[in-house]
């Protein structure tokens, strides 16, 4: 299936969200959670912590949070809103100090790195930063071992030009890399159904795939799409949905 | 019931009260000393070092109520991830000494090229080899938890109610002796099966 980019069309606020699509039972067919700030222009880090706080309120998984990093401050703001992880993009090209500080504070363990990438009339892979706007590299390898040495400790590699296309990921982006990555690397951008998923997982280099399409995993979806995983013999983690809600309030009486 | 979550100041303790308060409890959030005797149950959360959460302890004189909280009061006591570690007597991460309040040592997991293991052990893995009473009662086989850690516990003496987790190695990925409890991952992170353990650690008396 074709789709417009789902990552940048506006489709309501968070309430909205929670409202029409009953988020949290779609969380439960999640491992984790990425939560982006995708804000064009001036960003309100304060307003969007309070959504991150929101969100990881109700959501029992890890959650990683990124757009905008820019200050200790903002990444500790959303540490305090709840978030598990932090996403760091740009600020590996305009301040990687700023990234080192994370590791070092929070454990590289919070820090994923970030690489949004597109081909260009130059190159196949221009790594790409603020909002896809400037570019900072063409050598992804080695832009890769720049992450590792600055802090990051998963990767995060996003096709720009396969994001909402819905037709498949890139998965040679993992096969160019002169060296194998220490750290976890998640793929993301062009997931459309069960079996992008299923290619991602079974290559050897990815540890983890990653989809803002939401519109196609509602309802069951992503617990179905577990399912089909599971059955290729990937080892996948099971837990029982139902358990959330013979455990709401289960103690509410004695408290 | 009163619920103590010690705030050391070195973790996101927030995740663990929005599940407990999911359970329908009002968790205390404290660093005080005086207030733990009185608890009915007190966890213990902390990411980090291994040394700075010791020094943390000992900046809050927290060390002398918890043992006797856990050992004379026999109540019950929860560590994760590295309040797992921080029960125990050493570490190899660290210099300075554990709560001491069971035995057991923590060592570095070793990343092997053969293995394809990496080191942080990052993600949800199954667990096995837990009898389903107390703490893992209601868990099933091969509960899947959420982790994140770089060192583990290699073994212990005694014969505790232990689930065991293989990443690089086996290791002890959680375990009950008694009313002390400690679980390397994070239940507050683990959908409705981290629930369900803490559910479950509620119920102890």
């Amino acid at each position: 299936m074709l789709s417009r980019n789902f990552r940048l069309q506006a489709v309501g606020t968070i309430d909205w969200l929670f409202n029409n699509y009953d988020f949290l039972n779609v969380s439960h067919g999640l491992d984790e959670l990425i939560v982006l700030d995708v804000s064009k222009g001036v960003r309100n880090p304060e307003a969007f912590g309070a959504v991150v706080s929101h969100i990881a309120s109700r959501c029992f998984i890890p959650v990683t949070v990124g757009g905008g990093i820019t200050s200790f401050d903002i990444a500790q703001g959303f540490m305090r809103s709840g978030a598990d992880k932090l996403l760091v993009n740009s600020a590996f090209a305009n301040d990687a100090g700023l990234c080192r500080a994370l590791a070092e504070h929070f454990g590289r363990q919070c820090v994923v790195g970030g690489i949004d990438y597109k081909a260009t009339p130059q190159s196949s892979q221009a790594i790409m930063i603020d909002n896809g706007t400037r570019e900072v590299s063409t050598d992804l390898s080695g832009w890769v071992e720049f992450l590792q040495e600055n802090g990051a400790g998963e990767i995060l590699f996003q096709s720009v030009d396969q994001d909402g296309t819905g037709m498949g990921l890139d998965l040679s982006v993992v096969d160019g890399l002169r060296h194998r990555p220490e750290v976890p690397c998640i793929l993301m951008g062009g997931i459309g159904k069960a079996d992008h998923i299923i290619a991602g997982l079974q290559h050897p280099t990815i540890d983890a795939v990653a989809t803002a399409n939401l519109y196609n995993f509602i309802g069951s979806a992503f617990l179905d799409v577990r399912k089909s995983i599971a059955e290729t013999g990937m080892e996948m983690a099971r837990w029982n949905s139902c358990e959330y809600v013979a455990l709401h309030n289960k103690f509410a009486t004695s408290a | 019931m009163k619920i103590l979550v010690i705030d050391l100041s070195t973790s996101n303790i927030r995740s663990l009260t929005s599940a407990l308060i999911y359970l329908g409890v009002q968790p205390v959030v404290t660093s005080d000393p005086s207030v733990i005797e009185s608890a009915s149950h007190v966890i213990l959360p902390g990411v980090g070092a291994f040394d700075t959460g010791m020094k943390r302890i000992a900046e809050l004189s927290l060390g002398i109520p918890l043992r006797t909280y856990a050992l004379e009061q026999q109540r019950p006591l929860l560590g994760v991830c590295l309040g797992m570690q921080l029960l125990f007597n050493e570490s190899e991460e660290g210099r300075l000494s554990g709560l001491g309040l069971v035995s057991g040592q923590f060592r570095k997991l070793k990343s092997t090229y053969q293995s394809m293991h990496k080191v942080p052990h990052v993600g949800f893995s199954p667990v096995y080899g837990y009898r389903e009473t107390d703490l893992f009662k209601g868990i099933g086989p091969k509960g899947c938890f959420y982790f994140t850690h770089s060192y583990a516990l290699q073994g212990i003496e005694e014969d505790w109610n232990v689930a065991l987790c293989d990443h690089v190695q086996p290791f002890v990925a959680a375990f009950q002796k008694r009313k002390i409890c400690g679980v390397q991952f994070h239940p507050e992170k683990s959908q409705s099966t981290g629930l369900r353990l803490l559910s479950n650690f509620l119920e102890l008396v």
